[in-house]
């Protein structure tokens, strides 16, 4: 299903959640949405999913206006982050309650069955969702989602209650199913570690308005603007003032962009952290704070020359 | 293990000691003890206890659910909503009783008249217990709603979305998710309305004196009735003791049921109505039980201020004409000495409840004492007939009856263990981190410098729920006092407002203005802080600190 949000703006009293939105998105793709919390991003993932109505704009999915159709009848399908499944009643029953006004209860059976085994949870169906680990509820809550053959999945923040090492397999999970049916999917998150790898394309979002959209290597490699710059990578770039290169304004610059160990410019190593394959690097350049990668364990303390060989920017210091 | 003590010391004397004392008491004298069976139907008098006890608790159980409902799907307005159904529980059951007396008074009460019935239902034998019965259902409904309200609120909204997706409409998202979801609350309501229906005294003696005949009485009038007027005080004892070993039954189950961790507890019904339909029943539903339950207060303040000639009328006069403040004023100024004895014994006894029950409960979920809940729980519900005979020997023997002492120790044992419960949740899901920063900084005396600030909320909220119960006590007070406070020092005497309210009752010729007026003095002053507290759980606010499971 494709996407189309034109123009759509919600404001709760004098808070500006979604402040014009405009933004495509191709059937098949995988898009999310990035941003701090507050940035209005689950706003407009509800807003997709009919939870919210908007104060202006449209909403077209396949060309249809859906801007005032009730959630129910979009044929969209939505994760939360916290499952919402019902505690009082049975996996198996959570999943047929989605279809049940669509189809006989042994066809709904039949379905809960086929895309449990799919996920491997078919020998929980008859457990309640207060006896499964975390990982086994979102994949019950994506099964779920999953019953109703939705056009548009929208997931949101869908990994934050699962501990890192659940998060990797459950990313690889959702990228599957994503890929297998080929279903349009929207996703929110606040952690751009999950974006990357997931995205086709990404969405960057501050204060209900769209900052960037690409995908991910675009934005990486061409940010918009300070704020994208201080949010995006892992860590961000290091946001100073251009002085020591001789540049008016403010510049970003990745760890990866900075070599230690030649060069004319010098700092002082602050901190090392051990990042496994490499080091983190936090130099001070008059006073102003840098991080650089470097193979090996620096001292603390001691003072190291560089370049650097790419950054972005200027922008207004006063901005 | 250390701050448990006096509360734990407290309920023992008061609680624990009176109840066995009961059975004890009962060795002294069997036979005429067992007298009462010659003289008193006491199967019928079961049977109306059970009566009474079952229909309150289902009743105020399904009806305080469904308002729940209505006023979760309000639009706008849910809080001016649920304080109109709240509207009830701010009335003692003193003076819900005397406003129910002249709202069925033959021909001329409003309610006999708008609802078409022929006679008195209290007046006859066949009706009374069901009579005594729907007032008592009238007063309970509010305690339903508020439990069920606060749960329902607590069901994730995520939940409700999630519905919204799966396109079930909103009669199928109560019938078959939210209200099955919180289908503990609904037995905890059940079962909780049950054993206090099955202690209630002031209902009854107040409306029907048990009568005609036997037909309205229930166990705990029994028990007062065989002390006072027969004066079979063994026989008494005999009926406190059967309605004790009774009401442990569903005070069990009540604590089984906290206990449990089963996943459904109401059935799912999966109800198909279209949202416009659905919302029109419980609109109208609504309308209709908001009408009952408010329009006996209207009532009770229209009759306080208008001119007597008004009263016996046929139709009725429903809206306020020939106003007069004069026996309202009048009841006002007689009411001085019993008001100050509801005040200085439900501030001291509120005081006394807090100080005891804060740091058991604290103590108590800390280490798990889950026992120490359960016993409150149990002493809670157990009905203040089935203690109250040692209690009276006891006060007696030591020259305190009739005195404000008797009443602020005796009155705790329902608020302190009330407040144990409040306090034993809220503590539950009070954050450990404080309690570990104390330790590992060394504080002294965290009790008072760390945890007592940061539950201000609940401490407020507990200290509102102590007075507001302790002023509408009718039971210990009619035992325990004889005189009201003769305004003097030494203070003596202490009559509380209640029996004030119920003296009204007593005049030869009844005086409907003067009556309503003591109903209203006695009400008064706790509607506006039963309000405030109420507000104050319902608004959920962090610091209420109120939650019943």
């Amino acid at each position: 299903m494709s996407v189309e949000i034109k123009g759509v703006s919600k404001r709760y009293g004098k808070v500006v959640a979604l402040d014009e939105i405009k933004l495509s998105i191709e059937k098949g793709e995988f898009f999310v949405i990035l941003g701090p919390t507050g940035s209005g991003k689950t706003t407009l993932l509800r807003v997709l999913a009919g939870l919210e109505t908007v104060d202006r704009g449209e909403i077209i999915l396949d060309g249809r206006d859906v801007t005032r159709v009730p959630a129910s009848r979009r044929e969209v399908a939505m994760v939360f982050q916290n499952y919402a499944l019902y505690p009082h009643k049975t996996v198996m029953e959570n999943l047929t309650m989605p279809v049940e006004s669509e189809m006989s209860r042994e066809e709904a059976r039949e379905l809960a069955e086929s895309i449990a085994r799919k996920l491997n949870i078919a020998e929980l169906l008859n457990r309640y969702p207060n006896e499964l680990s975390g990982g086994q509820q979102q994949k019950v809550a994506l099964a779920r989602a999953l019953m109703k053959r939705p056009k548009l999945f929208l997931m949101d923040e869908p990994l934050s209650n699962l501990d890192a090492i659940q998060r990797i397999s459950a990313r690889k999970l959702i990228k599957d199913i994503q890929r297998d049916n080929s279903i349009t999917t929207v996703y929110v998150t606040h952690d751009q570690v999950e974006a990357m790898p997931l995205a086709d394309r990404v969405g960057i979002m501050d204060s209900g308005r769209l900052i960037q959209v690409g995908t991910p290597e675009e934005v990486y490699n061409n940010v918009a603007n300070d704020f994208v710059a201080s949010f995006f990578g892992n860590p961000p770039m290091s946001l100073l003032s251009g002085e020591f290169l001789g540049i008016k304004g403010r510049i970003g610059i990745r760890p990866e962009d900075v070599v230690i160990g030649e060069g004319e410019l010098r700092g002082r190593v602050s901190e090392v952290e051990f990042w496994g394959d490499r080091y983190l690097v936090y130099l001070e350049i008059n006073g102003s704070e840098m991080r650089a990668f470097h193979g090996s364990r620096l001292r603390v303390g001691e003072q190291v020359r560089f370049t650097v060989r790419r950054y972005s920017g200027p922008w207004d210091d006063g901005k | 293990m250390r701050y448990p003590i006096p509360y734990l010391i407290y309920i023992f004397a008061f609680g624990i000691i009176p109840f066995f004392g009961a059975f004890l008491i009962l060795g002294v004298n069997i036979s005429s003890a067992f007298s009462v069976f010659k003289f008193v139907p006491v199967g019928l008098v079961v049977e109306n206890t059970l009566i009474f006890s079952f229909f309150t608790a289902v009743l105020s159980s399904v009806l305080g659910t469904l308002l729940a409902v209505a006023v979760e799907i309000l639009p706008k307005g849910k809080r001016l909503a649920s304080l109109l159904v709240m509207l009830p529980y701010t009335i003692p059951f003193t003076s819900s009783a005397l406003i129910w007396t002249i709202s069925l008074y033959g021909k001329y009460g409003w309610f006999s008249y708008l609802f078409h019935l022929p006679f008195d239902p209290l007046y006859l034998a066949k009706t009374s217990i069901w009579a005594v019965t729907g007032v008592s259902v009238w007063s309970s409904v509010p305690v339903s709603f508020l439990i069920m309200i606060s749960s329902l609120r607590s069901v994730p909204k995520e939940v409700r979305e999630a519905s919204v997706m799966d396109g079930l409409s909103l009669s199928q998202y109560y019938s078959s998710v939210a209200v099955p979801m919180v289908g503990k609350a609904f037995w905890i309501s059940f079962l909780l309305q049950f054993v206090l229906a099955m202690g209630n005294f002031d209902l009854p003696y107040v409306l029907t004196q048990g009568g005609p005949g036997f037909s309205s009485t229930t166990l705990p009038l029994l028990v007062f009735d065989e002390m006072f007027t027969f004066g079979n005080f063994s026989g008494g004892e005999l009926v406190a003791a059967l309605l004790g070993l009774m009401a442990t039954l569903p005070s069990l189950a009540l604590i089984f049921l906290f206990r449990s961790r089963r996943r459904k507890y109401l059935p799912s019904l999966n109800l198909k109505l279209s949202d416009p339909v659905f919302k029109g029943i419980m609109m109208a539903l609504m309308g209709l039980l908001l009408f009952t339950l408010d329009f006996p207060v209207y009532w009770m303040v229209l009759v306080a201020f208008r001119e007597p000639i008004l009263d016996f009328k046929y139709p009725p006069v429903l809206f306020p004409t020939h106003l007069t403040s004069s026996y309202f004023i009048s009841s006002l100024e007689q009411s001085v000495p019993y008001m100050i004895t509801s005040v200085v014994v439900g501030l001291t006894a509120s005081l006394f409840t807090v100080l005891m029950s804060l740091p058991a409960s604290y103590e108590a979920a800390r280490k798990g004492m889950g026992w120490l809940l359960f016993l409150s729980i149990y002493l809670y519900s157990l009905p203040a007939a089935s203690f109250v005979i040692p209690l009276y020997l006891l006060f007696t023997g030591i020259g305190l009856i009739n005195t404000w002492w008797a009443l602020i120790l005796s009155t705790p044992i329902f608020t302190a263990t009330f407040a144990t419960w409040i306090f034993y949740n809220f503590y539950m899901d009070f954050p450990r981190g404080y309690d570990d920063a104390a330790q590992v900084f060394g504080i002294k005396r965290k009790l008072f410098r760390i945890i007592m600030p940061l539950s201000r909320g609940s401490i407020f909220s507990v200290f509102l729920l102590s007075f507001v119960f302790n002023w509408h006590l009718l039971f210990y007070p009619l035992i325990l006092a004889n005189t009201p406070y003769n305004m003097r020092f030494p203070p003596e005497g202490a009559l509380t407002i209640t029996i004030f309210a119920l003296q009204a009752l007593g005049n030869e010729s009844l005086n409907w203005g003067l009556l309503a007026s003591s109903a209203l003095v006695a009400s008064l002053p706790v509607m506006v802080i039963t309000m405030m507290a109420v507000d104050r759980i319902l608004r959920g606010e962090r610091g209420s600190g109120v939650k019943f499971i």
